[in-house]
């Protein structure tokens, strides 16, 4: 065991090395190098002291005072699938530092804190979830086939979402999935965040909303946060106060006249059979709609003898090669009657390509 | 035929068929453009082969035939895998058409002829301005790209004549001819339509994969939407947070919010699935979770009637017996936004319980700061920002006061990701370093909206520092308790006033920066570089022989334990009950350490002496001069002071004094100024360089103590401190030298005999 007084850099970097290849609280332990915890385990002791001492007296807790002026700030609450990570504390950091900061200025400050479980995410993984007991039994024994027919998992935003999203469809992306590996299971996801016995309780949205947000307030408890915990709640209809806010909240925006009902472009999901939000995305977040014009071009009669387009299906009927163009103002020339004045000279060519050039070449060999 | 690369032939509702690629007939039909919604089959798939050389009619030309010719660059994942050729403006058209008819060997392997590409000339249809009739030709000429290899080229080619194009582009030819043609687009693209030459068509900007692992496309979706973008409504979010009533804290958060509101528009706020709130009119919706979180923050202020740490949900009830019917829509209205309750409206609650709960909103409201990661300003900051204003409509004292969004965290300067092992669960990280250490590294890792790094090595570190500083404060404390400082009362001498001088002078700087919500920036002021000063006044001490003056060093622990509070709390706490003897005191209810304004000169002064020392130190280590064999160093020094600036500097300051103002400002062209002052001067000019630093050094001299710091002697003397009786046997035992000599000097010797020492000041 190292002296106290040792230089704090040497320790660290040593086990730097090693907690990259293990969680980080066994990677210490586990550091080659012997490392003193002394100094550590008296600063906890002093925290966990401080804290339970912050708990008795209800420090936090923050009522109108006419006398001081006061400091009202907030910090988004987060999504309740999992435990916080060190993401939201540093932003929680900047509400936090300031609570306590405007504390000191002599204002009198409120500082809450909620869980959001509204949307898709939880309501997805628990359906998965619930499909995979369905499927592999409780608990599940996955069989070893690299892929199933099922859908992609619901899971966070990750690496492999991210591979998946910039590949380009379907075939690319189950060709990732096979580098990556076995799919990712809902089961395996929560078995590194809950007791196995409890997984499989999961399967109901309910679940991840009683669970998780009582793991948030102990973890930010434990950091030390100087948040008024009797005001914070869930989101959803699983909360019957705050359900009654947000419908007297659209009332309120309907009669403002700020929202309204139509046919509108938006981004889709045909699986899950609903628009797909933000917050609903594995990747593309702020991506919208974006607007073509899809030009028709009639392709002159009659085709070349061999052509597939003599099939009997389509005997008739006008076909049309359909380009899509971002720049309706280009094909002008095409449609009108002043152009065609000018000259028989041609504004515009069409071009048609397959996939690639590799297959385009076993094309023009054959 | 090759199954892939495959068109298909769909049937639109008008009986008409499109060839397209499969994916975009699938998009395409559940935007309404096929028969039935949602169902995309082929009526027969046909390859890009079979269509090579088709002839194809444009409408309303009868004899403007054209023929399907190939493109390699299509992507099939983007738009319908066909594409119109545009050879005049399209930089990729114009290099494709040029290859087809120069190769002939490459257009046969399509069986294309020459005669289906030979006649076609490049047709004007827009003119831009430098860039002539045809700026496809003009750019690839310009960037001299000769095949449809030159990939990044082709790509920088399109870009500038696209958006040189669309903004300055004026229209030659149709109906919209002399328009420019953004603003022909639109009219153009309805002319089409309505002609029936030409059906909308959408698709997602970028590829979009939902959580469910499905790639997503656009559909026409009967839904609600918020009206963000509005004009009326968009403009009095703009006018709030540019008003005195709004802090954007810096500029780029600002700038990104201005960017915002630019474009976000209509936003679908209904689902059909999901956790959530159904809309309160047609329970077929189900309200989205970006819509139901945007004036929360007021549900905050009375949240704690309905609920408790452990009745997140409300459902276990409350003290005041409020149920959730209980909380209508006129209750609601009552409580936020001050509306009487209607005539005869009955309320199960008493009136002085909605009294005290609107008092609550009305105290706390508005939110004075909301804090979050910079990823939420397209999104969730702009559209709390619009509710706000929407729900308390004229109303702008219930808006949002302030905003401050961060950066994204790093963990050692790598992104955080699981499958690095560096992906950081908060309770881990506590178990690790402890919660302040934790903290600490966390203020460190970054202000402002660039990415952050928490530093694994900073937090191991700051354990030492807190353990280490614990160690200290304690050490003074019992100092103090067995007699050992100097009185209180005692006289102070240059250290101590210096000492607390840079006090008052850091602890205004780090109160600065915590405003600012800099908090690395306020570290290091209240705690990396007071405890500089501290070890530098320990230091005098020490080698003085002389005990830390009380009150000079109960200011320093009390301010240190204050000041890192908000980033250490139960370290702070627990010294603060030490340093106060208070049990039952607590740093929570403590107030920021008290300064007074920091006197310039004496900071000079100090911050001198710092500098004097580490010169004076360097060279005396420079020397070859051994401690003898007992110890002692026989080594002198000679300290030149000059107290006056060399005749060119001095002539420089004049000339800065004629600009400088009352408060120690310059006009903004200052350096320019000085410069053309230098070079029209025979003698200054060979100097220009050092003279312009100097210059510059001096500007911000000015600007920090005012006109006084351009006077051309020196404004304290420079020797006297050194002579400082008190400040001797440090000065001697720190540069290890036995004694010194001071000689005053006009001008700075070129050369010395060693050992030698200069001043630092004046430069």
């Amino acid at each position: 065991m190292s002296a106290p007084n040792d230089p704090p850099k040497a320790p660290a970097k040593k086990e730097k090395g090693a907690a990259e290849k293990a969680p980080a609280a066994a990677a210490s332990a586990a550091a080659a190098a012997p490392k003193s915890f002394v100094r550590r385990d008296h600063l906890r002791e002093i925290e966990i002291r401080v804290q339970k001492q912050w708990e008795d007296s209800r420090v936090y807790q923050a009522d109108v005072d006419l006398t001081k002026p006061k400091f009202f700030l907030t910090f988004p609450f987060p999504y309740m699938n999992g435990k916080l990570h060190l993401g939201h504390a540093f932003s929680g950091t900047k509400s936090e530092f300031t609570a306590r900061f405007q504390r000191l200025l002599g204002k009198n400050v409120l500082y809450p804190f909620g869980f959001h479980c509204t949307g898709m995410p939880i309501q997805a993984a628990a359906n998965k979830l619930r499909d995979e007991l369905a499927q592999f039994g409780n608990p599940p024994v996955f069989p070893d086939e690299e892929e199933v027919a099922d859908a992609a998992p619901a899971e966070e935003k990750s690496a492999e979402s991210e591979i998946a999203a910039k590949s380009k469809g379907k075939k690319t992306k189950l060709a990732v999935k096979g580098l990556i590996g076995k799919p990712v299971r809902q089961w395996d996801i929560l078995a590194k965040m809950v007791p196995v016995e409890e997984i499989a309780s999961f399967a109901d949205p309910m679940k991840w909303l009683e669970y998780f947000p009582p793991y948030g307030i102990a973890d930010l408890k434990s950091f030390g946060s100087a948040i008024d915990w009797r005001r914070s709640f869930i989101t959803t209809s699983a909360n019957q106060y705050f359900d009654r806010f947000i419908r007297w909240q659209f009332n309120r925006l309907r009669e403002g006249n700020r929202i309204k009902f139509g046919k509108r472009a938006s981004v889709y999901s045909i699986l899950d059979g609903q628009v797909c939000a933000d917050h609903d995305r594995a990747s593309g977040e702020g991506v919208g709609p974006q607007e073509y014009t899809l030009i028709k071009l009639l392709i002159i009669q009659p085709y070349p003898e061999n052509s597939p387009l003599n099939h009997p299906s389509l005997a008739g009927k006008k076909v049309f090669l359909a380009p899509a163009t971002l720049r309706p103002e280009t094909m002008y020339g095409q449609v009108s009657n002043q152009y065609s004045c000018l000259s028989s000279q041609l504004v515009s060519l069409t071009f048609v390509t397959v996939v690639c050039i590799d297959k385009l070449f076993r094309v023009a060999r054959r | 035929v090759l199954p892939e690369g495959n068109y298909g032939t769909f049937e639109t509702t008008d009986g008409d068929v499109l060839v397209m690629s499969h994916r975009a007939a699938r998009g395409l039909s559940y935007q309404g453009g096929l028969k039935v919604w949602g169902e995309s089959p082929s009526l027969v798939d046909v390859t890009g082969q079979d269509l090579m050389g088709l002839p194809l009619m444009a409408p309303n030309a009868v004899y403007d035939r054209v023929y399907t010719l190939p493109l390699t660059t299509i992507s099939m994942s983007k738009g319908t895998g066909v594409v119109t050729s545009v050879p005049s403006d399209a930089p990729d058209d114009y290099v494709a058409l040029k290859e087809l008819k120069d190769k002939p060997l490459w257009r046969e392997k399509f069986g294309i002829t020459a005669e289906m590409v030979e006649p076609f000339e490049v047709v004007p249809i827009i003119n831009i301005e430098g860039y002539g009739d045809k700026s496809a030709e003009t750019m690839c000429v310009k960037l001299g790209i000769k095949s449809s290899k030159d990939k990044d080229q082709l790509k920088a080619a399109k870009d500038e004549v696209y958006l040189k194009g669309f903004y300055e582009g004026v229209m030659l030819v149709g109906s919209c001819a002399g328009m420019k043609v953004c603003d022909a687009k639109p009219i153009v693209r309805q002319e089409l339509i309505a002609a029936g030459h030409a059906i909308p068509y959408f698709e997602p900007e970028n590829m979009v994969m939902s959580r469910t692992g499905d790639e997503c496309i656009v559909a026409m979706v009967d839904q609600w939407y918020l009206g963000y973008g509005e004009q009326d409504w968009r403009d009095i979010v703009v006018n709030h947070i540019h008003s005195e009533n709004f802090n954007g804290y810096n500029d780029k958060i600002m700038e990104k919010f201005d960017q915002v509101l630019g474009w976000l528009s209509e936003w679908a706020c209904s689902r059909q699935f999901g956790l959530g709130t159904k809309l309160p009119w047609d329970d077929s919706f189900v309200i989205e979770s970006l819509s139901d979180s945007t004036i929360y923050m007021a549900y905050y202020t009375i949240a704690r009637y309905f609920h408790s740490e452990d009745n997140l949900s409300g459902a276990g009830g409350n003290s005041w017996g409020i149920l959730p019917q209980d909380m209508t829509d006129e209750v609601f209205s009552y409580i936020f936004l001050g509306q009487p309750l209607p005539e005869g409206y009955h309320c199960r609650l008493s009136m002085p319980l909605l009294d005290a709960m609107k008092a609550e909103f009305n105290y706390w409201y508005p939110m004075d700061l909301r804090v979050s990661a910079n990823d939420l300003i397209p999104n969730h900051l702009t559209m709390a920002l619009y509710n706000h204003v929407a729900i308390w409509n004229n109303r702008p004292e219930m808006w949002p006061r302030g905003i401050y969004c961060n950066g994204h965290i790093m963990v050692d300067a790598e992104k955080m990701s699981k499958s690095k092992g560096n992906f950081l669960i908060l309770d881990e990280t506590i178990r690790e370093f402890g919660a302040d250490a934790t903290r600490f590294a966390l203020a460190c890792a970054g202000d402002g909206m660039e990415d952050a790094n928490f530093d694994r090595s900073v937090a191991n570190q700051a354990i030492s520092y807190l353990f280490t500083e614990e160690d200290y404060v304690r050490t003074v404390l019992s100092d103090r308790t067995n007699g050992v400082l100097r009185g209180a009362d005692s006289e102070l001498l240059f250290m101590d006033v210096a000492f607390e001088n840079e006090a008052n002078y850091l602890i205004e700087a780090a109160k600065n920066e915590f405003t600012k919500i800099c908090f690395r920036e306020g570290v290091c002021r209240c705690w990396f570089d007071f405890i500089i000063a501290r070890d530098l006044y320990r230091d005098w001490c020490t080698r003085c022989g002389i005990p830390a003056h009380e009150r000079v060093i109960m200011k320093f622990i009390r301010s240190l334990v204050l000041m890192i509070s908000p980033v250490c709390p139960h370290w702070s706490e627990n010294m603060w009950t030490a340093i106060s003897g208070d049990a039952n005191s607590s740093i929570v209810h403590a107030l920021w350490p008290e300064f007074t304004r920091y006197d310039p000169l004496v900071r000079k002064q100090y911050l001198f002496f710092q500098d004097f020392m580490k010169n004076a130190r360097q060279a005396s280590l420079k020397t070859n001069i051994k401690p003898g064999p007992d110890g002692t160093v026989n080594k002198q020094a000679e300290i030149y002071v000059v107290s006056v600036y060399e005749p060119k500097k001095v002539r420089l300051l004049q000339f800065m004094q004629t600009l400088c103002g009352r408060d120690g400002s310059f006009p903004a062209d200052l350096l320019k100024t000085t410069k053309s002052f230098i070079e029209g001067d025979a003698e200054l000019k060979p100097d220009t360089k050092g003279l312009m630093q100097f210059g510059a050094f001096m500007r911000d001299e000015a600007k920090e103590r005012g006109p006084e710091a351009l006077a051309t002697e020196m404004t304290f003397d420079q020797s006297a401190i050194l002579q400082v009786t008190i400040m001797i046997p440090h000065f001697l035992r720190s540069v290890m030298i036995c004694d010194f000599f001071i000689r005053m000097c006009r001008k700075m010797r070129r050369t010395f005999s060693e050992p030698w020492i200069w001043l630092p000041y004046p430069l």
